[in-house]
């Protein structure tokens, strides 16, 4: 498509006289036949306050300041263009009618044609026996053909009284009445349904209906047939205010499958009190336990097994933040697991106050906190925790040497289930973390890189305390990683604070794109010495043994555009055995365009594969797949084939997918969803399952087409 | 083998101003380590620094990475995204534009819910950290070497 000149329309300083600006008159023959009355024959073009007429005839009344025109009309105008074949229209109020038009918006996609066209002012149209499409011209491959169609394209909506829905020439759809966005915005209307079918809940379609309500507010309502179980009703309210914003839902179905009434509240709102102080609140909430198994296919909600309620205010200062909390949860069962899922302790309330200053050369950090921790069945407490640290980081060009000490100190109050109902428990800490950093040029396959060799060096020393009778309420151990090696405590939460006297060694080496400074690998190495024997553990897990721990190794990057590399390895020296090992690689050449494969292996408990994929497969065809498969329960996990197809103005995609829900539980789905594009489409089935299953996944229609 | 110690001339720039969003992490350590760092200085109008230090679109995410046959989460990948330029007060780009995507995998159990919890965020802190250190990695190589 070349480019050509185009006459500008709007002839400059007309617009801005508005209507009182003058009548431009072009034509073959102009004559005066009346007072006041000019009428221009042949190759007429007119123009006045940004508006265009051509016509072969035109009359202009100038004491009415009306227009006639006849034969081959074209008006054209900062809201649309049309032509057709008779128009009068009123040049004060921009009302009147052209016969036959052929229409189409101006700056967005949208076109049409009808039997007539009625102006009512400057940005109101009504058609009668109208069509309305997004598809290019020439393109007829659906439409909606409408009795009434009124167009808005001051708040750009269109709402069409009879309207029916072709597709393919095939009507699909008929609806007595309906509202539908102009352009991408987000407006009232019917979005994209979904028709799908799963095992556990028949044919499933939902046809959402999204409510503009303002900028700042919308809702959704999203009403769900499910063959199997009856109707779901569901409703979304989300707002985006200066102080405040949150999203809102709610489900009910009264189902016929599980004879009884099952319903969802999801409540997120937050309050911005100040600058510096945030309130919020978080309520989720199901009637039973499979609630999500059964009515979901997001493996991100199939796989909740607890669902948070939480009231909170934090704020954040210079200096100091603090923050209160109360919280709770509601523990989703697996009916067919071995061992029930544990029930974790509320916190009614948790205080935590933080502060941080330097003082010349040093630093002084505090973590306090207050907790309350609650529970049906184990043994319910309160402790107080303070941790006051200083450090003295001494910082050159090539290194670093970082000495901190701390003391740990902690309260427990607990009820008389337990050994001993007060507990104290003091320590100091002492760490001293130091590194230096080496560089060099060096040139790989024609490019400068600076290669960096870091090596760094971290001890710590904790004194051994009894902590065999203070109970677990919040408290693990750390994944061992770059990030725990260079944390003093290997335990996460206040319940355990381990008796170090250990030395962790790691060295870190980067590829560092010398012309453009971007970081393109990073490989890490790194192992920790014990000198003294492990006594502080958690309840059931047996003293580590030896006195190194293993080694780590990890390789990761983004080595090309298109490339990215993550690894890593979690190897036992002692034993010679990998412990943890992932491998991951992701080729993404351009939108539309992406393969991940995954491999992942942690001992005794996962050993999988994850590949995934979407690639084009002809010009307006696209795959997309994934593989889970988990050797470790010789079960799928989650299986996915797609099939996508961008008719230009429309997209169809159809997805199956089998999906592990329980231990001895699986569930398949297949959904269809056709998308037409500028009639609105909500993140639902299949878009969010593809979304979640195939990262870099992209809608085909989204996808600008590449020249 | 080549390697030397590492001699930089330090950031290239007497005063930059950080232009982030109000809860921008990354931002917050930023500002620490450059605080610490004497040599340039932290301005808070934009007209009177050498250089614009511009972040947007931090974003942390979280993705199962697997899950057990049973359908339960074992491990999850955090995720934390951000995207920083460097330009002159004349809006003239001093480095090219770059996207940062940082991740840690972490074990997951539903029985350690809180303890979990806990885990995740000194992950996402580790990886805002690293942000802040690559950025500052990234400031200094405009220096260039003495």
């Amino acid at each position: 498509n070349g480019l050509v000149l185009k006459k500008d329309l709007e002839l400059k300083g007309s617009t801005v006289a508005g209507k009182e600006a003058p009548l431009f008159l072009t034509a073959d023959r102009i004559d005066s036949t009346a007072v006041g009355i000019i009428e221009a024959a042949g190759r007429v073009e007119a123009r006045q306050a940004g508006r265009n007429f051509f016509a072969d005839w035109l009359r202009y009344d100038t004491r009415e300041n009306s227009v006639q025109a006849r034969g081959k009309v074209r008006l054209e105008q900062p809201a649309l263009l049309v032509t057709g074949d008779s128009l009068d229209i009123d040049l004060d109020t921009y009302s009147g009618q052209l016969a036959a038009p052929v229409y189409r918006f101006v700056g967005q996609p949208g076109r049409g044609d009808a039997e007539r066209i009625d102006f009512i002012d400057e940005n109101n149209f009504s058609l009668a026996d109208a069509t309305y499409t997004t598809c290019s011209v020439e393109d007829e491959d659906w439409y909606l053909k409408i009795a009434d169609l009124d167009i808005d394209r001051g708040r750009d909506v269109g709402t069409a009284h009879h309207a029916s829905l072709r597709f393919l020439g095939v009507p699909i759809l008929y609806t007595p009445w309906m509202s539908f966005p102009l352009g991408d915005a987000r407006k009232s209307g019917i979005l994209a349904p979904t028709i799908g079918t799963t095992e556990r809940s028949g044919l499933d379609i939902v046809v959402p209906y999204y409510l503009n309500l303002a900028p700042n507010y919308d809702a959704t309502l999203y009403p769900r047939l499910l063959s199997k179980r009856g109707v779901q009703l569901g409703g979304e309210f989300r707002y985006l205010l200066e102080d405040a914003r949150g999203v809102n839902r709610v489900e009910y179905l009264d189902d016929s499958e599980a004879a009884r009434t099952r319903w969802s509240v999801a409540l997120n709102n937050s309050y911005r009190l100040n600058a510096n102080t945030q309130a919020g609140m978080l309520f989720d909430r199901v009637s039973d336990d499979d609630y999500f198994r059964d009515l979901s296919n997001l493996i991100s909600i199939t796989s909740l097994s607890h669902l948070n309620r939480e009231v909170w205010v934090t704020t954040q200062h210079a200096h100091w933040n603090a923050e209160l909390r109360a919280q709770s949860f509601q523990t989703l069962q697996d009916s067919t697991a071995s061992t029930p899922i544990a029930e974790p302790y509320a916190r009614l309330p948790h205080a935590r106050l933080g502060a941080a200053q330097t003082f010349g050369r040093f630093e002084f950090t505090l973590e306090s906190e207050a907790t309350r921790f609650a529970h049906p069945t184990k043994t319910e407490g309160t402790r107080v925790l303070a941790y006051p640290t200083l450090r003295m980081p001494l910082v050159n060009d090539y290194g670093f040497l970082t000495p901190q000490i701390g003391w740990h100190s902690t309260y427990y109050a607990l009820d008389e289930s337990a050994a001993d109902d007060n507990i104290v428990r003091n320590l100091p800490i002492f760490s001293l973390d130091s590194g230096v950093v080496f560089d060099r040029p060096m040139r790989f396959s024609g490019v400068d890189f600076e290669q960096t060799l870091e090596p760094r060096v971290y001890y710590v020393y904790a004194p051994y305390r009894d902590q065999d009778d203070i109970p677990i309420f919040d408290t693990g151990l750390l994944d061992f990683s770059y990030a725990q090696m260079f944390t003093p405590n290997q335990f996460i939460g206040g319940d355990r604070i381990n008796d170090a006297n250990q030395l962790t060694v790691a060295v870190t080496s980067r590829f560092v794109e010398a012309e453009s400074g971007l970081e393109r690998l990073q490989v890490t190495l790194g192992q920790r010495y014990y000198f003294t024997p492990q006594r502080v553990t958690l309840p059931g897990v047996d003293p580590r043994s030896d006195n190194t721990t293993d080694l780590l190794a990890a390789v990761s990057g983004q080595i090309t555009r298109d490339w990215r590399i993550d690894t890593a390895w979690q190897f036992d020296t002692q034993n010679g055995t990998v412990i943890r090992q992932n491998l991951g690689a992701s080729y993404r050449p351009g939108p539309g365009r992406a393969i991940n494969f995954g491999y992942r292996f942690i001992d005794q408990t996962t050993e999988q594969v994850d590949v995934s994929a979407q690639w084009p497969l002809g010009r307006r065809w696209y795959g997309m797949f994934r593989y889970n498969y988990s050797f470790q329960d010789d079960k799928l996990v989650e299986g996915l084939a797609g099939l996508e197809y961008n008719g230009g103005c429309w997209a169809l995609r159809t997805v199956f997918q089998r999906l592990a829900t329980k231990e001895d539980q699986s569930t398949d789905a297949l959904f269809f969803q056709l998308e037409l594009n500028g009639m609105g489409r909500l993140g639902s089935n299949p878009l969010d399952v593809l979304k979640q299953s195939v990262p870099g996944y992209r809608p085909s229609n989204e996808i600008l087409p590449t020249p | 083998c080549g390697f030397q110690l590492r001699r930089t001339a330090g950031i290239p720039f007497k005063s930059l101003y950080l232009d982030a969003p109000g809860g921008s992490a990354v931002a917050q350590r930023l500002r620490s380590l450059l605080t610490a760092n004497r040599k340039t200085r932290l301005v808070t109008v934009p007209g009177e620094a050498e250089a614009l230090l511009k972040l947007t679109q931090e974003v942390r995410s979280k993705r199962i990475l697997s899950l057990s046959g049973a359908g339960r989460v074992t491990e999850y990948r955090l995720g934390l995204t951000l995207s920083y330029s460097i330009v002159g007060p004349d809006e003239r780009v001093l480095a090219e534009p770059e996207s940062l995507e940082l991740n840690r995998d972490m074990t997951y159990d539903d029985s350690q819910l809180l303890a979990k919890g806990a885990e995740e965020q000194l992950l996402y802190r580790d990886m805002e950290d690293s942000a802040a250190r690559r950025i500052l990695r990234r400031l200094q190589a405009l220096g260039g070497d003495t």
